[in-house]
């Protein structure tokens, strides 16, 4: 709503990875017309957040510089950990409480 | 109907379809390319980006080896930053009996003509690995012409050098069939959009039978999760690329930490991680890197490899049908060696003969012999599937 | 493995009443937080709440967080997990959560996301200074952390949030704000607008923060007045010194949970951009993923706990653990009140909003 269009492409988007507007802006002319590709192209919501800040300005930018509507622009995919995690921490547990049936784990897509 | 036409038609957006592309369209030969999704977004651009040429069986190795020489000067060839970086590769070995496996293997590859590997002592691992905890491994096989790069710049590179020199590449487009002529293939269709093509290439990896079951073709891979989670952005911990027999890491030009394992049987084709993996992956890997501790895991991710009942790639013509060529099979060794292997592939297609010989991955050798992994040959993936 | 019935992911205000009355009905519930403390934003207002008695009007929303918090404490039924974070869906019925430093999956019948919204961003040059910041953080840091970080406010929005911020901000001791809308008109209520106003506060619409700068921190903002398509009119720019910028530019759900299980979304603006499509139980498309609060579209904090209560009556027919007649009258009673919340010049949108997203989810339950 208060997207001012002044360039100022300078300006970082993704503060994780210290992603610039231009850089992103570039990105979508070159096809990247998804969250997940501007990702992969740039590494903007790549960082610690997860894009948590910068998926809603992404989506907006994809708006206006390709032929997509908002509605037509989804969210990166999901991954855990929804928080960052320490190595230590993922890797203490208990078996018991904390392994699932590997038919549970065949079936995750 | 939308109708096409083009010499090669490349089934499959990975690098080794890019790299294939780009091989023929540098020929000035008319090449389209189609994938199901976007460009990299299986295997290729999942994988931890290991460029390892230790460990590779013997009719795979000088594949691996001139690969690196591509590797040095790829950044220049596509324009684009790669991360490649030759980091070096330590496979630990894990008992003594492990290690006169590493030796024998060393043996091997040196004879062969890899000069760059030997065996390490605990001790002199631990001077590549200062991080690595002391007790954690009886030494290890380290081979310095070994590095890592980043498997979504390059096969996106691939892809964009290849459509600059005029390759078609269509995505989000799913490659429903295989036209034949009488034995010969025609085309294929996908929805809608009709390509003819003298030549078809199959490059869509643990996909591939879907593709060619129809025609009675049956390639004997199968798939399994490669899972990886990735930490913040960390300072330099781990310089080579480290294999473990039950995990590995690799440290990006970033900085992040890749933490990854391949379970056989773990056959899923899916895109996430396997939560089980996950945890027990973190367990170990804090066991060997006990520094890794504190690092925060920021994604956790999977990606299927096919894994082919020899270890080998499947590589060449299909008997039967004439102008289908299969590349598949990679069983985790496609990334590293896709410079080379792309080159490999136009010179077959577009020439009719390629500068090493593609025979020993030809279809016909399951029929043939019963061919599977060999036992005598020690190499990294038996060294993996032993430990699991 | 933990196994209940219900696991409740946030204790906010919808998750805390949504365990309230599961529990009540002989569920066994676990609820999770990720913070230290339950109550999500209701500790941070400290203003009384608005609607009628059913809705503790007149009621401060930290009191009513204290006395739902002594509530579940006594039942019980429910097991609350704070400082836990969820961190991944497995599938629909196991979820994996970082507890007491340690990982546990839990195995439940059925599930209630309660995770809220999270502000929106808002880039310009600056934005990355420190003293820019969201105006919930400010809230935060006013409210619950007692640190008024600057004096000159400005106060980019003037939705309810933007509205309220700055009058405790100013209440905190703030020398002053300035409060900038980029619409026409004011976005929040009229009578929180006429508050920051007898304080002095200049509201003005149609005009955009157009950069910050300064030397390591906020110094100093350059506004511009806009046109009706938010673009800045050349020539109106104006240079206002300030130590603080707090974007109000709204919330959106907070939904990697749902993103991962594979939920369907609409865009919904009116709710905040793309919600989790969600039917008049609460229920979404995957069955047992039941929502409720700001991640089904960011309303406030009393339509919050009705989604809650809804949400929890919901489950607890689904288990067989109350009658179908009790189950509708309580349904009916609740979707009253929340129709009254959603009425009005201000709720009338978001009823409408709701309703289309109700009309979506008709569709999905055919498939389920």
């Amino acid at each position: 709503m208060h997207e001012n269009n002044t360039d100022n492409n300078d300006v970082i988007i993704c503060r994780c990875e210290e992603i610039s507007k231009e850089e992103i802006i570039n990105a979508i002319r070159n096809g990247a017309d998804t969250v997940t590709l501007v990702k992969k192209y740039t590494r903007a919501g790549m960082g610690l957040c997860k894009g948590k800040t910068c998926s809603i300005v992404i989506q907006r930018l994809i708006a206006e510089y390709s032929s997509k509507s908002p509605d037509q622009i989804p969210f990166d995919i999901e991954r855990e950990p929804f928080r960052p995690i320490k190595i230590s921490v993922m890797g203490n547990y208990e078996d018991e409480n904390a392994l699932v049936d590997h038919e549970i784990c065949l079936k995750r897509k | 109907m939308i109708e096409k036409k083009a010499d090669v038609v490349i089934v499959g957006g990975g690098i080794i379809g890019c790299s294939t592309a780009y091989g023929l369209a540098k020929m000035g030969i008319k090449v389209i390319v189609i994938e199901r999704d976007y460009v990299a977004s299986q295997g290729s651009g999942r994988n931890a980006g290991g460029v390892r040429v230790q460990g590779r069986l013997p009719a795979e190795l000088p594949i691996a080896m001139e690969a690196v020489e591509i590797w040095k000067t790829l950044d220049k060839e596509l324009g684009i930053n790669s991360e490649y970086r030759q980091t070096g590769n330590v496979f630990l070995a894990s008992s003594e009996k492990e290690k006169e496996l590493h030796e024998k293997m060393a043996k091997r590859l040196q004879k062969q003509g890899l000069k760059d590997v030997r065996v390490l002592s605990e001790q002199e691992v631990r001077k590549v690995i200062p991080a690595l905890k002391q007790g954690m491994c009886k030494g290890g096989s380290y081979c310095t012409i070994d590095g890592m790069a980043n498997p979504l710049n390059t096969t996106f590179g691939y892809a964009n050098a290849a459509a600059a020199l005029g390759v078609e590449i269509i995505e989000h487009t799913k490659v429903d069939s295989i036209d034949l002529a009488n034995t010969r293939v025609d085309g294929v269709t996908a929805g809608d959009l009709k390509v003819k093509c003298d030549t078809l290439m199959v490059a869509i990896g643990s996909w591939s039978n879907d593709l060619m079951e129809p025609l009675g073709i049956k390639i004997p891979i199968t798939p399994c999760r490669n899972q990886i989670f990735v930490t913040e952005v960390l300072p330099p911990i781990v310089e080579p690329f480290l294999l473990t027999p039950i995990v590995y890491c690799n440290q990006t030009y970033n900085g992040n930490m890749f933490v990854g394992n391949v379970d056989p049987d773990d056959y899923c084709l899916g895109n996430s991680a396997n939560p089980n993996e996950t945890k027990r992956t973190a367990r170990d890997i804090i066991r060997y890197i006990p520094a890794l501790a504190d690092a925060s895991i920021i994604r956790a991710w999977g990606g299927p490899l096919d894994l082919s009942a020899d270890d080998m790639p499947i590589l060449g013509d299909v008997p039967g049908t004439e102008g289908l060529v299969v590349a598949c099979g990679f069983s985790g060794h496609g990334f590293a060696s896709a410079p080379y292997i792309g080159k490999l592939l136009s010179e077959h297609i577009g020439l009719g003969k390629s500068s090493y010989s593609l025979d020993a991955f030809r279809y016909k050798r399951f029929q043939e012999t019963n061919a599977k992994v060999d036992e005598n040959v020690y190499a990294y993936g038996q060294a993996i599937g032993k430990n699991r | 493995m933990f196994e209940v019935d219900l696991l409740i992911v946030g204790a906010g205000p919808a998750g805390l009443c949504a365990a309230l009355e599961a529990g009540q009905e002989g569920l066994s519930v676990l609820l999770v937080d990720e913070n230290a403390k339950p109550g999500g934003q209701l500790f941070k207002q400290i203003h009384k709440f608005f609607g009628s008695e059913m809705h503790k009007a007149g009621t401060r929303g930290f009191r009513i967080g204290e006395n739902l918090v002594r509530e579940i404490a006594e039942c019980p039924n429910i097991t609350l997990w704070l400082n836990s974070v969820v961190f991944s869906a497995i599938d629909q019925n196991h979820f994996e959560v970082v507890h007491n430093c340690s990982v546990q999956v839990i195995n439940t019948k059925k599930v209630i996301v309660a995770t809220g919204a999270i502000e929106k961003g808002l880039v310009f040059p600056g934005w990355t200074l420190p003293g820019v910041m969201g105006a919930g953080a400010l809230q935060t840091m006013i409210n619950i952390n007692r640190v008024r970080p600057g004096n000159k406010l400005l106060m980019v929005g003037s939705g309810n949030v933007g509205l309220i911020v700055s009058y405790q901000f100013l209440q905190a001791g703030g020398e002053s704000v300035i409060l900038v809308e980029a619409a026409n008109r004011i976005g929040g209520y009229g009578v929180h607008a006429s508050k920051i106003r007898r304080y002095g506060t200049n509201i003005i619409t149609g005009c955009s923060v157009e950069s910050v700068s300064g030397n390591g921190k906020v110094e100093s903002a350059i506004l511009a007045k806009v046109d009706d398509k938010f673009q800045t009119i050349k020539g109106t720019q104006w240079e206002e010194k300030v130590d603080i910028v707090a974007i109000a530019a709204g919330l959106y759900p907070l939904m990697e949970l749902l993103r991962q299980l594979g939920c369907e979304f609409t865009m919904c603006p009116p709710l905040g951009g793309w919600v989790p499509v969600h039917d008049e139980r609460m229920e979404t498309s995957l069955n047992g993923i039941f929502i409720a609060g700001d991640v089904s579209g960011a309303e406030e904090a009393s339509t919050a706990m009705e989604e809650g209560r809804l949400a929890a009556w919901s489950v607890t027919y689904d288990l067989a653990k109350c009658t179908k007649n009790k189950y509708e009258s309580v349904r009916i009673d609740i979707t009253k009140r929340l129709e009254a919340l959603r009425s009005g010049p201000y709720g009338i949108a978001r009823k409408n909003a709701k309703d289309s997203i109700y009309a979506i989810a008709k569709n999905f339950s055919k498939l389920r």
